[in-house]
């Protein structure tokens, strides 16, 4: 073996040794082990969020772009909450942005001017979340309403239209909560686990200990990344438990989730480089946390000045969001995710090399 | 042989002069007795010979290798017990034993090694909030050693022990250097340097202002170690006001 890669196997070796202690120490480490759960916690109450606050009525979303219907015969309509739409994009809209189980239909004809002993049949409509099972309850349940409110036998056709989420700034429901719980994921762990798991060796001394072995600070900040990594990975395998049934492009959503990690991990790693000790975690935890999930409400709300719109839009985490939502989505358009995908993974390596040129100064300086 | 040299070797941080000039050299086997008050400058020496911190100017040699331009090579050849109980509390002494084992590339039979020479092995497993101040310090004397190192730099490894724990140790620093092993110790207590070393540098204000064995320092400055360090630094020891 040359000495090139047997030099390339030792420093392997030494951050793998580090990560590895990481790994081993997470588990017993409090403070970490609260920012896995805070961070299981913020996917899984997402993913339950919208259950908790139902005000238990179903939607049933009405189509009627001919003006067939009128308020006399939807006012009868009382087990479900309803909505009459008459353009088409807005009743795809409508059904998409929901949190809560929702069925369409589409009227072809005026049910009162219907004269058939055979049931009045409509077409159904279902966001693409909606489990078989809850499909064929709302369905019963709105023939049955509908049976009863219009005098004539109705029925859903069996099978139903899907409606699929699409790539647009103004996109709600389950799948905005889904990427906002995995992104407040990432970042929970991402932004506090890498300066934690640093500063503990910088207040304990046993950095030192770490730098008179063949280690260097280089090798250290490697397998700390690496550690930090492996809980982020971990962490977000278990969300994707609860929302992975809403992915419908698995690689997209990977490929989002990896860049993602770095786009968090690596100014985590950055901040553990140049703050000191504990307390300055907590300062620079709010100083950054805030500025880092803010401009995504403002991306949703979309209230703010149009110049400042356009640099909301192009914020790391406001461009992660909508790079995360890529995958939950049918037939995304390329250009809606691609140049975000370079942006960020450039932004991750502007911060990883920031973070080698601190501590090359560190090193010189002999810190 | 010379195990580590030193030539003009200072270190500033900002306006303070840590170390200044100080030039001294340790034989391959020797124990090496560096002595100071606080803030002499002991510890900033230890910390540019064992590439911790650049020296501001001035040269060095440890086992051979430079120690501004060849740190990576002198690292494997030294190990150090430092002047804090510098362990990971939530692992074993095993875990963190394992930790530097694979740091160092070394197998796996060298941790059971040291751990049954400073007489842990049979309590290798246990969380180390579970042990005491001495079995702390032993264990970082394991660590120290558990890569066979040629030179060992102590820095006060019997500070705060009970006085059989400091004695255990000091009995296990000689059995070191019997082994062949250099040893450079800061120390506090001049009845251990007066004990244990061949030679004894006391450094003041970042200067070596006496270099010798301890006999002759005795002979020249006061019957007693202790009273030749005051009658050169000017200092009353730690051990001396604690009595």
């Amino acid at each position: 073996m040359n000495q090139k890669s047997h030099k390339w196997l030792t420093d392997l070796r030494i951050v793998l040794a580090i990560a590895w202690k990481d790994i081993l120490e997470g588990w017993k480490n409090k403070v970490i082990l609260t920012s896995v759960i805070t961070s299981l916690f913020l996917v899984i109450f997402y993913y339950y969020l919208p259950d908790l606050t139902n005000d238990g009525l179903p939607l049933l979303v009405i189509f009627d772009p001919n003006n067939h219907i009128t308020n006399e015969e939807t006012s009868c309509i009382t087990d479900f909450n309803h909505r009459v739409e008459k353009v088409q994009e807005t009743f795809y809209y409508a059904i998409r942005d929901m949190d809560t189980p929702v069925i369409g239909i589409a009227l072809e004809q005026d049910p009162l001017q219907y004269q058939s002993d055979s049931p009045f049949v409509l077409e159904g409509y279902y966001p693409n979340w909606m489990k078989p099972y809850q499909k064929v309850s709302i369905k019963t349940s709105a023939e049955r309403t509908l049976e009863r409110c219009w005098g004539i036998p109705v029925e859903i056709a069996a099978g139903g239209n899907i409606v699929y989420p699409i790539m647009d700034n103004n996109t709600y429901g389950k799948i905005f909560i889904a990427t906002a719980g995995l992104l407040l994921q990432l970042t929970v762990m991402g932004l506090s686990m890498g300066p934690q798991i640093i500063v503990e060796e910088k207040e304990a001394r046993t950095l030192q200990a770490v730098v008179v072995s063949p280690a260097n600070l280089g090798h250290f900040i490697l397998g700390k990344t690496l550690a930090v990594l492996f809980y982020t990975i971990l962490t977000t395998t278990i969300g994707l438990i609860f929302v992975g049934s809403l992915i419908i492009h698995w690689g997209l959503a990977l490929a989002a989730l990896v860049i993602g990690m770095l786009t968090v991990v690596t100014p985590g790693i950055l901040l553990g480089v140049l703050i000191q000790n504990k307390q300055q975690i907590t300062i620079w935890m709010w100083v950054i946390f805030l500025p880092t999930m803010l401009p995504i409400f403002f991306s949703i709300v979309r209230e703010l000045p149009a110049p400042l719109m356009k640099i909301i839009d192009w914020w790391p985490t406001v461009a992660l969001a909508r790079m995360l939502r890529a995958g939950f989505t049918l037939n995304p358009p390329t250009n809606t995710y691609s140049i975000e995908m370079i942006y960020l993974v450039f932004l991750s390596l502007l911060f990883f090399l920031i973070t080698l040129l601190v501590i090359r100064r560190q090193r010189e300086k002999g810190v | 042989m010379k195990a580590i040299t030193t030539k003009n070797l200072s270190k500033k941080f900002g306006d303070l002069t840590a170390v200044d000039h100080i030039s001294f050299s340790v034989d391959s086997g020797e124990i090496f007795g560096f002595l100071g008050p606080n803030g002499a400058g002991k510890t900033t020496t230890i910390r540019m010979l064992t590439g911790q911190i650049l020296p501001s100017s001035g040269q060095g040699t440890v086992a051979g290798f430079d120690i501004i331009s060849e740190r990576d090579k002198l690292k494997p050849r030294i190990g150090v017990i430092f002047e804090f109980q510098n362990l990971y509390e939530r692992l074993s002494a095993k875990d963190n034993l394992n930790f530097m084992r694979l740091l160092y590339g070394v197998d796996r039979n060298s941790v059971d090694k040291v751990l049954e020479l400073v007489g842990l092995k049979d309590r290798a497993n246990e969380k180390l909030k579970n042990y005491s101040n001495g079995m702390k310090q032993r264990l970082l004397i394991a660590r120290a050693l558990l890569h066979d190192p040629e030179i060992l730099f102590m820095d006060e490894p019997t500070r705060g022990l009970d006085p059989v724990i400091a004695n255990q140790i000091r009995q296990l620093i000689s059995q070191l250097a019997q082994d062949g092993r250099t040893i450079f110790l800061t120390t506090h207590y001049m009845e251990e340097a007066d004990r244990l070393c061949n030679r004894v540098a006391i450094i003041n204000h970042g200067r070596i202002i006496a270099l010798d064995d301890p006999q002759k320092l005795k002979q020249n400055y006061g019957p007693t170690l202790e009273d030749a360090y005051i009658e050169l630094t000017g200092h009353i020891m730690e051990s001396s006001v604690l009595r």
